[in-house]
């Protein structure tokens, strides 16, 4: 019986297609797993199903009536609850108050609440479920799995129909992954359906039914698990070949620029050693949270790393702060254009001579002949489409803000560039143009270090890729011999794969 | 692309202007009010008075618009700006040339002042929270010092400070003056004011930018000591004796000031010249009740108006700047 049906539903913000056209459903009892890459569109869809946002097109169907939730808690009532990822727990309070949050008034005698029925009957819950937890126990003494745990305890609670899992063993040790399995096999026999997400695909194939397969925000494949393998699997997530949206221009490589050895940040990342030569352009491969964007960070200043060497152009190094970097001539560009990179308030300019004003500096004034010229400069070099040098940064499209930002980096005058995720949320026009100066930059002598998540792009870019995981460099691939497939699965680290590799 | 954006005067345009420029026209406003309405206002010795009274305020008033631009707020400024008061009053009594008491003044001030970004910076607190404590500190112990009451037989470079003429203007006023000029250039012209701006802008970008965002908010919070001690000496001049008592209401009307002049709470941009004209805006209110004869506690209520509209005005320009943008 199908308890929901998504029909054909699609997502924009603004310019960009989150999700186009997503079509599936879900069975009573069922656990479907969706699988894809990060932004493949799994967390929209998720979003859509709980009200979060509406969708721009398309339907769904909850027990066959249209459903069209209008918030979290609209969606709560209709019977779909969600696991977080992020933990939202109130720390100073007890498991059990976190576990009924919001509907305490139940436990009320008379107007007057009564925390021991509030206890007795999360305990009733933790006994049918086998979780291991004391009521009583506040929130904050309990280790991060533990919270995990209420948080599924809360969950399951509401009683829903459907439960969505957003990664819910990403915070467990082995033994609560035990316990979620059992949880998860539980609900199905009482007929609650499980949406489930993860990254660790051999969850995919211990605890779903079917699997659904997003990409590029597109539902690409429905498989039943059975009968399924691991590499069928890891095709339908990489899916396309590179194609020719990367125009890689080769050029001669020259000295070492920057070189890594051993640099190790407790608990982050761990003997990470590289080299980058002059007009090399060096891929970073990995999921979310590997540690990329740590280990640039390190090697800028922004994060310092507690071991290891970092030598620019053969002299030894050490970065403290981003200052530092950009004296040793690293400059970067960050992830996150809208936390770390834009000042809303300040205008192109301002922006665009963040990093570099200081150096234009005479006795502390600002020489601001040379910041007007060398701003015209670099918006026309870089071709960024603007009403002026003095428009608000705001009236630009993200495309153009993320050029100010790479323009940003290159008034530094760097000889090394760090680009963090430089096409995310950047229209197919400017993500080009960003290719573009990437090879031209490349060919002038630059060594670039690009992270993407983005498999198609950061292997059409590079000269090598590097795939980090945990922490570590897994593997390392020449341009050539690189394919989506197995770079694929030892970002998300399949066993079998790698054994195949040591053969 | 000029000629576009030349033509966009449209209906939100014209309001951002106004909004922009409002401490300006408020001024303009009130001026004009005040003429009408008595024929007191517009006498030489009244607008020389208007003057002095808001000297103190406009001096104080540029270190506050660095502190608010760099995203940052300062409860204790007014209770240190008695306590310094207070010592300066006690170094009168001791043989202590003027320059040193000067300098003992600002050194403590600059001192204490920029304990208050230490302490937030070290322990990561927020603004609001540090000088909430300090300010009841100071408080204490400006009344240790003083034994709670005023102190009078200031020394004599004190007294001109607040009440000298240079040839026909005050001093304060182009001590004021003096203050506001350099400030705009600080802010507008210089890598400190630019740091500021990005600071309180977002510390994130400017951190990962290669400013260094703590040494550059100790630098703002001094800067505001060095303001505070000026202010101190001059408004005890003024009076000639070191108050104990005007503390809180010190703090509301440089905020109010500053907030009206344009410096938005939250940080990110200011204007040394809109405090200016902030402070004309609490001054004139002051004075011009004064003159129509309505009692003090009328003013606090006005005042209190003042700036809540002035808040109130300051989140609207940035939903009409979000209005526009939309528009895009």
């Amino acid at each position: 019986m199908k308890i929901l049906e998504v029909k054909g539903v699609s997502k924009n913000f603004y310019q960009t297609h989150a999700l186009t056209d997503v079509s599936f459903h879900l069975e009573k009892g069922e656990v479907l797993a969706l699988a894809g890459e990060n932004g493949a569109g799994k967390s929209t869809m998720m979003n859509i199903l709980l009200g979060s946002f509406p969708p721009s097109k398309g339907e769904m169907v909850l027990n066959g009536e249209p459903y069209e939730p209008k918030s979290p808690h609209d969606a709560l009532q209709k019977g779909i609850s969600m696991i977080h990822q992020e933990l939202c727990l109130v720390p100073s309070m007890s498991v059990a108050d976190n576990v009924w949050i919001g509907r305490c008034g139940q436990f009320s005698r008379g107007g007057i609440y009564m925390p021991s029925l509030c206890e007795k009957r999360t305990q009733q819950l933790f006994d049918d479920y086998e979780i291991e937890l004391d009521p009583k126990e506040k929130v904050k003494d309990l280790s991060t799995a533990q919270m995990q745990m209420v948080e599924i305890a809360r969950a399951i609670s509401y009683g829903s129909r459907i439960v969505i899992m957003d990664e819910p063993t990403s915070a467990l040790s082995d033994k609560e992954v035990k316990v979620l399995y059992k949880i998860i096999r539980k609900l199905t026999e009482e007929g609650v359906s499980v949406l489930f997400i993860s990254h660790k695909l051999e969850e995919v194939f211990d605890l779903a039914d079917r699997v659904t397969i997003f990409r590029d925000g597109h539902m690409v494949e429905e498989r039943e698990v059975g009968g399924l393998t691991m590499e069928e699997l890891i095709n339908g997530i990489a899916g396309r070949k590179v194609e020719n949206l990367y125009p890689k221009v080769m050029t001669a490589l020259g000295k070492v620029l920057l070189e890594v050895k051993h640099l190790s940040l407790k608990g982050v990342f761990e003997d990470i050693s590289f080299q980058v030569r002059a007009g090399e352009v060096l891929g970073f491969a990995g999921l979310v949270g590997a540690g990329r964007t740590e280990i640039m960070q390190s090697i800028y200043g922004i994060m310092p790393a507690d071991e290891g060497e970092i030598y620019v152009d053969g002299k030894k190094v050490e970065n403290r702060s981003p200052r530092e970097g950009l004296n040793h001539k690293i400059a970067m560009v960050t992830e996150d254009r809208l936390r770390q990179g834009v000042i809303k308030k300040m205008n192109v300019q301002m922006n665009m001579t963040l990093a570099y004003f200081y150096k234009i500096c005479k006795s502390g004034f600002i020489s601001r002949k040379r910041e007007e010229a060398d701003t015209e400069a670099m918006i026309k070099e870089l071709r960024v489409k603007t009403a002026g040098s003095r428009a608000p940064i705001w009236s630009l499209s993200g495309g153009n803000q993320q050029k100010v930002m790479i323009g940003r980096a290159l008034m530094t005058g760097p000889s090394i560039l760090i680009m963090d995720e430089p096409t995310r949320g950047v229209d197919v026009g400017a993500k080009s143009e960003i290719y573009g100066y990437c090879n031209e930059l490349a060919r002038q002598g630059m060594a670039i270090l690009l992270i993407s998540s983005d498999l198609p792009e950061v292997m059409g870019m590079s000269d090598r890729v590097l795939v980090i995981r945990q922490g570590r460099i897994v593997a390392e691939h020449d341009r050539r011999e690189a394919e989506a497939e197995e770079i694929m699965a030892e970002m998300f680290g399949l066993p079998g794969r790698e054994k195949k590799e040591e053969k | 692309m000029q000629q576009k954006t030349k033509k966009k005067w449209t209906g939100d345009a014209v309001l951002i202007f106004f909004l922009k420029n409002r401490a300006f026209l408020l001024v303009i406003l009130f001026f004009i009010l005040l003429m009408l309405s008595t024929d007191t206002f517009l006498t030489g010795s009244n607008l020389m008075s208007l003057a002095r009274q808001i000297a103190a305020n406009g001096i104080i008033g540029v270190g506050y618009t660095f502190l608010l631009a760099s995203d940052s707020v300062d409860l204790s400024a007014g209770y240190m700006m008695c306590m310094i008061g207070i010592i300066s009053g006690l170094l009168s009594q001791t043989s202590l040339p003027f320059v040193a008491i000067l300098l003992i003044c600002i050194v403590i001030a600059m001192f204490c002042s920029s304990m208050n970004a230490v302490i937030e910076n070290r322990f990561n607190l927020p603004p609001f929270l540090v000088t909430l404590a300090m300010q009841q500190v100071f408080r204490g112990v400006l009344m240790l010092l003083s034994n709670g009451s005023p102190i009078s037989n200031l020394n004599e470079g004190i007294i001109f400070m607040g009440q000298g003429y240079i040839g026909p203007i005050p001093f304060s006023v182009l001590l004021m003056v003096v203050f506001i000029v350099a400030g705009h250039i600080l802010f507008s012209r210089t890598q400190f004011g630019r740091n500021v701006i990005a600071v309180g802008g977002n510390p994130d970008a400017a951190r990962v930018s290669g400013i260094h965002v703590e040494r550059t908010r100790v630098y703002v919070s001094a800067l505001l000591g060095f303001t505070i001690a000026i202010m101190a000496l001059v408004s005890c001049g003024r009076v000639a004796s070191a108050q104990t008592t005007l503390g809180g209401d010190t703090v509301m009307d440089i905020i109010a000031a500053v907030v009206i002049g344009g410096t938005p709470m939250g940080g990110g941009s200011g204007t040394v010249g809109g405090t200016l004209f902030g402070c004309l805006v609490i001054g004139l209110i002051s004075n011009g009740l004064n003159l129509l004869k309505v009692s003090s506690y009328w003013q606090m209520v006005s005042k209190g108006v003042i700036i809540l509209v002035a808040v109130v005005l300051d989140v609207y320009s940035e939903r009409i700047y979000e209005r526009m943008r939309n528009k895009e």
